[in-house]
């Protein structure tokens, strides 16, 4: 009986998310530009028939006019955003665990200092510091005539590293505010204090025993963190000239082609947090939904 | 009141602000929103020493774009739209977001609440910017013929939809602070008792929501300018966007100059290396940012240290008033 429930839940769940996702793509049908207008079912019912049909989708580039077949390429601006993506999350959550490790070692005092430092900076608009990336590597450009690194580029010459780099700045400071304030609620567990008392050197109680913990916690945050990301993802795409799923939801959009780059975007995404749900299931045997 | 004041933080933010405000206001009503223009610089009489652009403190205080413009003046015209505009999304979103999420958190444990919360948790794969970008962009990027709308209604309308965007995720937020706190033992009580629900969110509820509110709607206000700042990013600005068609057409102009679209407006000068047309208007919404963390953190803390909902902390005798009792003396002695 449980199980029924259980798969009830699983099947319901990512049909509700499709459900939410089409009623957002088909939105714009719903404005012209005098106000707000009822476009009319058949409208609506073209749009569905055409997603039934995905072979036959195109889109239209606004600038040149020019009518493509959405099917072969979507693949390629899918592989250029994940990529982005997943080093940026890589890159973040490293950096995060080196950094916060590195402060542990440290006074507990600067503790405080470092997490109230990070809120404010956690705040500051991601298109300042895409901007801002930006506007020193002209500078350096320009003042030391250095380009040891490419910021926009199309086709092959697409830049990847720094749109990485800038990408992962915000979930690192998420991740670095979120860890210290772990560590420093785990270092109070009785564990701590026993591996303490045994004479355990600090830095292999940290790294061995709670960083186990931490992960699992870490990991309850994991939605807000993706939902972050793929924000900054539409903002980083579009200022570091990618050719990336967002090029599809921003420039190229039409509702049937937006539904299908969402639905794209959205598979991966929910078959990674349902692994981690899984892992963390056989890990702390406690169900959880991310 | 008064003692808000005395939060330093608070009162650095609400200067910001009053000052922004004030001075854009000055120069709408006093000064006709008029944009400043220095082309040329002449040194002596009709001898031409630069032209523009001028770097900041070099003519102007911000320095001026390719034409000359002051950006200052702009910064200053865009300063009401910026501050308004977000200060009325946060709002709206916050007070729907309150009528709707408090009965929400009263039936959380009904079945269809989890549905709902599923369907809204969409908004977490689509970023909101991208959903306003793309309802808007029919109303507000300038069509071929020109605007049929005013900027009013195309300001009322952006203002509409980013506020409701923002509403579901701080609905979805107060339900669930609420219902947590429904669990709690008073609460139980006073229900017993015979509170119905309404003095239960009177009574009970609200002074203990009253620091996380003030919290919600400095969320509410970063979230919304920050999309804001998107959809200037991406030439989408604050009432619309003035295009111009044709050959040797200008790059599409604002009609506010809010900062986010200041920002829009100059990016394509990022190659030309005149960095200070994006770094004033950037500073200037990061200062904004910075004072609404400010006057949140400061009326959160004036909010806890005029608390009545935290319980007196048990203070110990304090260690004089154990010395001057004996603690220790002989009973023969005390018999005397």
């Amino acid at each position: 009986m449980n199980w029924i429930r259980f798969m009830k839940k699983e099947v319901l769940y990512p049909i509700y998310l499709m459900i939410g996702i089409f009623l957002i793509s088909i939105s714009p049908l719903f404005m012209t530009s005098v106000g707000l207008h009822w476009p009319g079912l058949e409208n609506i019912t073209t749009v569905f028939t055409g997603l039934l049909q995905p072979d036959s989708l195109t889109y239209v580039n606004p600038k040149s006019g020019v009518e493509r077949e959405l099917f072969p390429i979507i693949f390629k601006a899918f592989g250029s955003s994940f990529f982005v993506l997943s080093i940026a999350l890589v890159l973040a959550f490293l950096a995060a665990l080196v950094l916060s490790i590195v402060l542990r070692m440290l006074t507990d005092r600067l503790y405080k200092g470092v997490i109230s430092i990070a809120s404010l900076f956690q705040s500051v608009p991601d298109v300042v510091y895409v901007l801002g990336s930006q506007i020193i590597l002209v500078w350096i450009y320009v003042e030391l005539d250095l380009k040891f690194a490419k910021f926009t580029g199309a086709g092959e010459q697409e830049a990847i590293l720094v749109p990485g780099i800038v990408l992962s700045i915000l979930p690192g400071i998420f991740f670095l505010k979120s860890m210290l304030s772990m560590l420093e609620e785990e270092g109070y567990r009785p564990y701590v204090e026993l591996a303490k008392g045994k004479g355990l050197h600090p830095l292999w109680i940290t790294i061995v025993h709670m960083l186990r913990n931490l992960f699992v916690r870490l990991a309850f945050q994991l939605k807000f963190i993706i939902s972050l990301m793929l924000s900054n993802l539409l903002i980083v795409e579009y200022l570091f000239n990618n050719f990336g799923m967002t090029t599809f939801l921003l420039s190229y959009s039409q509702p049937a082609v937006f539904f299908v780059t969402a639905i794209m975007f959205f598979i991966p995404v929910y078959i990674f947090l349902k692994g981690v749900e899984v892992a963390l299931y056989y890990a702390t045997k406690q169900e959880v939904s991310l | 009141m008064k003692f808000l004041f005395k939060q330093p933080t608070f009162l650095l933010g609400v200067l910001f602000i009053g000052i922004m405000l004030l001075s854009s206001f000055i120069h709408a009503l006093f000064f006709d929103s008029v944009i400043p223009k220095t082309p040329y610089v002449y040194s002596s009489e009709n001898v031409l020493d630069r032209a523009a652009p001028f770097a900041p403190l070099d003519h102007t205080i911000l320095g001026t774009d390719m034409a000359g413009n002051h950006l200052l003046f702009y910064i200053i015209q865009g300063a009401k739209y910026t501050i308004l505009g977000t200060f009325v999304i946060a709002f709206m979103s916050f007070a729907l977001a309150l009528i709707i999420g408090t009965p929400m958190g009263f039936y959380q444990q009904k079945p269809w609440f989890k549905g709902v919360e599923q369907t809204i948790s969409v908004l977490y794969f689509i970023p909101a910017s991208l959903i306003a970008y793309n309802f808007l962009e029919p109303l507000l990027i300038e069509p071929f013929e020109g605007f049929p709308t005013t900027l009013a209604y195309r300001i009322f309308v952006e203002v509409l939809v980013i506020g409701l965007l923002l509403v579901p995720p701080a609905a979805i937020l107060i339900a669930n602070e609420v219902s947590e706190l429904l669990k709690r033992e008073y609460i139980q009580s006073s229900r017993v008792l015979g509170g119905r629900k309404w003095h239960l969110f009177r009574r009970h509820l609200l002074p203990h929501l009253r620091g996380r509110f003030i919290q919600l709607i400095s969320i509410q206000s970063i979230q919304a300018l920050l999309i804001l700042t998107h959809l200037g990013v991406f030439e989408m600005f604050f009432g619309g966007t003035d295009r111009s068609f044709g050959l040797g057409a200008e790059p599409p102009t604002p009609f506010t100059y809010d900062w986010a679209s200041i920002v829009g407006m100059y990016y394509d000068t990022i190659m030309t290396n005149l960095p200070w047309l994006l770094i004033a208007p950037m500073t200037f919404l990061v200062l904004f940012v910075m004072s609404i963390i400010g006057i949140s953190y400061g009326i959160q803390k004036h909010l806890q240290s005029t608390d009545r909902t935290q319980t007196i902390p048990f203070q110990p005798q304090s260690k004089e008033s154990f010395s001057k009792e004996k603690s220790f003396e002989f009973i023969e002695k005390r018999a005397e």
